[in-house]
């Protein structure tokens, strides 16, 4: 996972981990996403699953409780970190944009 | 009235990386109503319904596996978060699973190309890799059985169909299976750098498959096992034999399906399945090269003598086979007892092989005798390959000492009253012999005059004129 080695997100896994500030499974977080998108953005089952198993082998996030077939995650101290980066570098990104473009940029 | 047919089988050759490929030929099916259900490696099965505008979208769990009796937990929550979104799986077959959605708009299961690149990677590394692998570990032992063959006996090798064919299919299931793991690494260079640019193609073109290794595999195997008993009486038991090799791969194929429909583990399933290919594939090899060998001997025993004879308690046989040259074609004998044997004869694309043998009865020993080898070079790239391997056999290497080496040894000679282009006489020691190599345009020929006569200038010329042209053109 070339991402998770440079310590970037994309958009994608910046939402599975959001959801997961909150203990949840695999089709709440599917979802959750577009919820908190407006639709805009979409995880596909397939891609949640291989998301969700590589966080667990990152320790990003760790499961909680298994009710059947059905797993639950939450975030953990070290995925906590990673989205706070994340956020950071957002942020730095947005205001770098505003310094080059003022007020206009306001969205 | 018609009946109309519910299910069909359809011979599908796409590749198993062929997502795009697939997932077309899958949606066109279900425009005229047929639905896929099952999937094996060659024959996919299709259950009829109203046509109807399906997705389809082709994945791979790389931890699933063909022995497997069900899915894993793991595999079991894949596929729960699939249905969930209205992805239901149509059929699988190992680690490709086939999903399909009825809905208008249905979101991917796959929505980020690195991720689709990573879950492919991983399924390679656990099943096609490997496999790769073995085969080219199979090739490396064929090859090597190959080779050994080839320095033990080399014209059993140049000068039978069956024998290069042998090498062929030796280098080609080394070489192919080597390509596909570079293909397959080249094609994962090329894919992340699109996905890392954007761009969607990568989706379009997957490595080589490894069927096209086994299916390259199985028809050399058949080519060869066709040529190495054509002609001879045991064609039949050939034939049979190879049937029953494909028969005991459908029989444990389908050994390894009942044993999953019983809910048998992966584990023993496979150890089981792989157990008992092995046995079957050691069994039938063994079979196999009896059958060979039998071939050979019972084409040894068409040849029948005309005349067997006991002269003080020795038993003798008197062939009269057509020689291209005999004693009686350059000097004056009164001896009739001659036996006039072609001892071996075969030919291949490459190399034809003559060797012949006239020789007196055991009564007669003082008589002249004669005998030659003669190899026909059709591909002139061997021509100097084939001369170093007959002055090998001309000037037998004793090994040992530097004086045991050099005892036996072939000496330049002129080469124009043979009206050939080099000449070469063996000496034993100090001690010439009757014994000549002589280098034709497209042949070359070792004669042995025994210690009958030394050949003169004239028969020299009989000689070329037979044996330089002896073989057909």
């Amino acid at each position: 996972m070339a991402r998770l080695k440079y310590q970037t997100l994309t958009e994608q896994m910046f939402y599975t981990l959001l959801c997961l500030k909150e203990e949840c499974c695999g089709m709440d977080i599917l979802d959750r996403v577009p919820q908190m998108t407006g639709q805009r953005v979409n995880v596909g089952s397939g891609t949640l699953y291989t998301l969700l198993e590589q966080f667990m082998q990152e320790e990003w996030i760790c499961e909680t409780k298994v009710e059947g077939r059905r797993r639950s995650y939450i975030l953990t101290g070290k995925g906590r970190e990673i989205l706070q980066r994340e956020c950071t570098r957002l942020a730095a990104q947005l205001e770098d944009y505003r310094k080059v473009f003022g007020m206009e940029a306001d969205i | 009235m018609k009946a109309v047919r519910e299910m069909k089988r359809v011979f599908v050759c796409k590749s198993f990386w062929d997502r795009s490929g697939i997932e077309e030929f899958l949606v066109e099916q279900a425009k005229d109503g047929w639905m896929l259900c099952e999937i094996s490696d060659f024959f996919w099965r299709f259950r009829k319904e109203e046509p109807a505008d399906v997705h389809y979208c082709v994945t791979y769990f790389s931890k699933a596996s063909n022995f497997d009796a069900g899915p894993s937990k793991k595999e079991q929550q894949f596929r729960d978060l699939c249905e969930y979104t209205g992805w239901k799986l149509a059929a699988d077959n190992g680690q490709m699973l086939i999903f399909c959605n009825y809905e208008k708009d249905p979101t991917p299961i796959e929505t980020e190309d690195d991720i689709m690149l990573l879950a492919m990677h991983e399924t390679a590394k656990r099943f096609f890799l490997p496999m790769c692998l073995f085969f080219v570990i199979l090739g490396m032992i064929q090859f090597g059985t190959f080779l050994f063959r080839y320095l033990c006996d080399p014209w059993s090798i140049l000068t039978s169909n069956a024998g290069i064919l042998a090498g062929l299919c030796a280098i080609v299931v080394m070489i192919l299976p080597l390509v596909s793991i570079g293909g397959y690494y080249h094609w994962h260079k090329r894919a992340t750098k699109m996905i890392e640019s954007g761009s969607e193609e990568w989706k379009n073109k997957g490595p080589l498959d490894l069927r096209v290794t086994i299916i390259v595999w199985m028809m050399f195997y058949l080519a060869f096992t066709i040529l190495s008993f054509l002609g001879r009486s045991g064609i039949l038991l050939g034939i049979l034999i190879l049937l029953g090799i494909f028969g005991t791969a459908v029989a444990v194929l389908a050994f390894s399906k009942q044993m999953k429909k019983r809910k048998i583990s992966r584990t023993v399933n496979r150890t089981l399945t792989y157990t008992c290919s092995v046995i079957c594939a050691a069994g039938l090899s063994v079979l196999m090269l009896i059958a060979m060998f039998q071939a050979v001997q019972t084409s040894k025993k068409e040849k029948v003598p005309v005349k067997v004879q006991t002269i003080n308690g020795w038993t003798e046989k008197i062939y009269h086979d057509n020689l291209p040259l005999t004693v009686e074609d350059m000097i004056d004998t009164e001896y009739e007892g001659y036996s006039y044997e072609i001892r071996k004869e075969s030919e291949s694309v490459l190399c034809g092989i003559q060797q012949a043998l006239q020789k007196p009865g055991i009564d007669a020993l003082s008589e002249p005798r004669l005998s030659y080898r003669i190899v026909r070079v059709k591909c002139p790239m061997l021509y100097d390959l084939c001369k170093k391997q007959m002055k090998r056999d001309f000037a037998h290497d004793y090994g040992g000492s530097s004086e045991e080496k050099d005892f036996e040894k072939h000496l330049k000679i002129d080469g124009i009253p043979w009206g050939a282009k080099e000449a070469y006489r063996l000496c034993m020691g100090d001690e010439m012999q009757n014994r000549f190599l002589l280098c034709y345009e497209n042949r070359i020929v070792e004669i042995d005059f025994g210690n009958g006569w030394i050949p003169n200038a004239q028969q020299m010329k009989l000689v070329a004129k037979r044996l330089g042209q002896s073989l057909n053109r």
